[in-house]
Formats: C-alpha cells, structure tokens, sequence
C-alpha cells in the first residue's frame, strides 16, 4: 500500500465524517478487498476470511468517529483489523475444546490397548475375506452396519429369504474358520 | 459474484445507509478531563466528610509524605490519561503513554521496597481491616464505576490494558485518599489495608475486561 493510498482513505474517512455518503461508500469498497488480502494471509479459509473482514468492516464504521486526519489512517485500520482477527482466533480455539473424546477407560481397554481383541478383529476381516464379494456385503450390511434383511435385499436386488441365508451360512462358516 | 462477497456489497450500503453526519472532531483530552475531574472531586469530597488524619498539620510537612502522595496523584492521572487513549482503537499513535504510569508504579515499587527495608515490615492487626476496607470501597467504587461507564462507550482493541490502567488509576487515587484520613502510616499496615486488597480485586475485574469493553 502506497502514502498515496493512505491519503486518499484519509481524505475519503475525513469527507465520511462530515457526512459525505458517497465517500464513505468508495472508503468501503476500496478497504474490502484490502482487509480481506490482509486476513487471508494469516486465515487460509476464504468463508471465514470473508466474516472477518465484515466484522471488521462494522468495526470500522462504529468507531469511524474516533479517526483524526492529523493521524495516519493504516495504523488506525490495522488495529482493529489485529482485534478482529485475535478475537475469531480465540473463538475459533476455544470452540475446539468443546469438542469431547471419550475417556471411557474400558472403552479404551477393549478397543485399543486389548490384544486379543485387536487379533480377534484381524482375523475375523482376514476370514471374511475368503468368502465371495456379495457373501462378504451381505454379511457386513446386516451383522455390522446394522441394515434389516429386507434394505439388504433392495439395495442388492434379491430375495430377502436368500439375503438372510446368505448371512446365516456366512455366520456358520466363519464361527468354524476361528475356532 | 460469491454470496459472500454479495452480502459485502450489502453490507457496505448498509452501513452508508446508517453514516452520522459529523461524527469527528474526536478528542481525548476534551473527553478525559471531565470524568478524571469528576471522580477526582468525589475523592476529595469523601475524604472531606469522612474527615482528614488528626495529625494532618504535622504530615503535610513531612517530605517523604509529600512524594508519596505526589507520586500516587501522577500515577492516578497518568493513568486515567493512558486509559482514555485505550478508548480508541489506535491508541491516537500514543501507544507509549502507557508506559509512563507503569514506570511511575516501579518506582512506587522500589520506593515501598527501600521503605520496609529501613522501617520494617510488620504483619498488621486485622482489627483495623474492616474500617479501612470499608472507607477503601466507599472511594474507590465510584471513580472506578465513573471510568469503566466511561471506557465501555470507547472502542478498544487492548481491553486489558485499558482495565489495567483504570485499576491502577483508581487504586493510586484510593491510596491517596486513605493516608489522608487514616493515621496509621507504618508498612504493613498501608499497603496490606489500603493497597492490596483494591489491587487484587482490580486484578479480579481484568478477567471480565474482553465482555466490559465489547463493541
């Protein structure tokens, strides 16, 4: 950004201040696309970029009445472009910290630190795999993802009596498989 | 044209829609002096009423109280000044104002320091803490009340800095209004009584400085 860039937003907030609209709406639009340049750098997202920079806009149009020519007009609008910026970012963290992990301890036992589970779920997925792709979608749909026989046999165009002895003989040969 | 930048343009005509006519002319000074003046004058009018320390005659010629109270009133008014320019979100180019009344608080710093060093520093009687809270709050309350309800009609983009310096503001001038009318000059007693406790509770309200000062 230029002096001459400053002056001129200077000459254009002093004619706002005095009520010039028409000055004011050019200030405007000349700082948009500077604000938001601004914040990009430090905020890739350009959604959020694009709220910050009409924050700050509103920011700048509250406290117009506080800029004085006899004062440079960047430091001004950097400053509460600085404010707005800091003041998302810790929203923007501490919005973070809501989000909650479970610590259920037995939930982390079972799951994570269990060794015989970790191999019995291996070879269970290494058993499946021996079977035919529609014996392993079928079983997978009904025993884990939790589909009815009947939306199994829609969304694979069979009979729902076939579906269910497909898992059923599925079920059979894999309890065998891990004994 | 993306939505947001649609809603800019929006934005933008709105807030055209909603200029003020003659909206600047913006001066701190103008601003500040009144209000430090107004609860500077309620200071001086509890310490009138509540009545001045017996040996006011003797005190007023001692030096060292003489400093100390100069001292504190500099702190107060730089202060209430640097908290004035806190107002306004560039700080009017004078960021460096704040830096006078800190220096002024080290050198009280330093002052108390060397003080309890010579004279020593004994734990007082809590048999005097209730009076001196109690006279503390009724000087302290309202200037702190007065400079806060002025502040959250500026537009900071430092609120804790801007609490801080009210604190210390009202704090030094609460100080100077307590060793005005309590006799009890040693150590422990002037700081732990009149000093301390204001402070923390001015260190309490900085936690609240981001929602006091929202704009």
């Amino acid at each position: 950004m230029t002096n001459n860039t400053s002056e001129h937003w200077t000459e254009l907030a002093t004619a706002a201040q005095a009520g010039d609209k028409r000055a004011y709406a050019e200030l405007l639009g000349e700082l948009a696309p500077y604000i938001r340049n601004v914040i990009i750098k430090s905020l890739k997202n350009q959604e959020e970029a694009e709220d910050i920079a009409q924050e700050v806009l509103i920011s700048v149009h509250k406290s117009l009445h506080t800029y004085s020519s006899d004062r440079p007009f960047k430091p001004w609008l950097m400053s509460i472009i600085n404010f707005r910026r800091t003041d998302f970012l810790r929203k923007y963290y501490s919005s973070r910290q809501d989000v909650t992990i479970s610590s259920d301890a037995s939930i982390i036992e079972e799951n994570v630190t269990n060794m015989t589970t970790a191999y019995e779920l291996k070879d269970i997925e290494t058993a499946l795999n021996k079977f035919s792709a529609d014996q392993q979608r079928i079983f997978k749909m009904i025993k884990i993802e939790g589909y009815t026989a009947k939306e199994v046999s829609n969304e694979m165009g069979m009979k729902e009596s076939a579906v269910k002895v497909s898992a059923h003989r599925t079920m059979k040969q894999l309890q065998g498989m891990l004994k | 044209m993306s939505k947001n930048t649609k809603n800019t343009d929006e934005l933008i005509n709105e807030l055209c829609d909603g200029l003020e006519k003659n909206c600047g002319n913006f001066c701190v000074i103008r601003r500040f002096v009144p209000w430090a003046i107004l609860a500077f004058s309620y200071v001086v009018g509890v310490v009138y009423f509540t009545g001045l320390r017996y040996d006011y005659a003797d005190v007023m010629k001692d030096p060292i109280f003489l400093f100390e109270v100069g001292l504190a009133l500099f702190v107060f008014f730089t202060a209430a000044l640097s908290a004035a320019y806190l107002t306004i979100p560039d700080q009017g180019q004078k960021a460096w104002i704040k830096s006078i009344p800190l220096t002024l608080v080290g050198v009280f710093s330093l002052w108390s320091v060397i003080k309890a060093y010579t004279e020593g520093f004994i734990i007082p009687s809590m048999s005097k803490a209730a009076h001196c809270a109690e006279r503390g709050f009724i000087i302290e309350i309202v200037p702190i009340a007065i400079l806060i309800a002025v502040s959250t009609r500026g537009h900071t983009t430092q609120p804790v800095w801007l609490i801080s310096m009210n604190v210390i503001a009202v704090v030094a001038l609460g100080w100077v209004g307590l060793i005005l009318t309590c006799s009890m000059d040693d150590m422990g007693h002037n700081y732990m009584f009149h000093l301390l406790p204001f402070a923390l509770a001015g260190g309490v309200l900085s936690f609240f400085a981001r929602k006091l000062f929202k704009w």
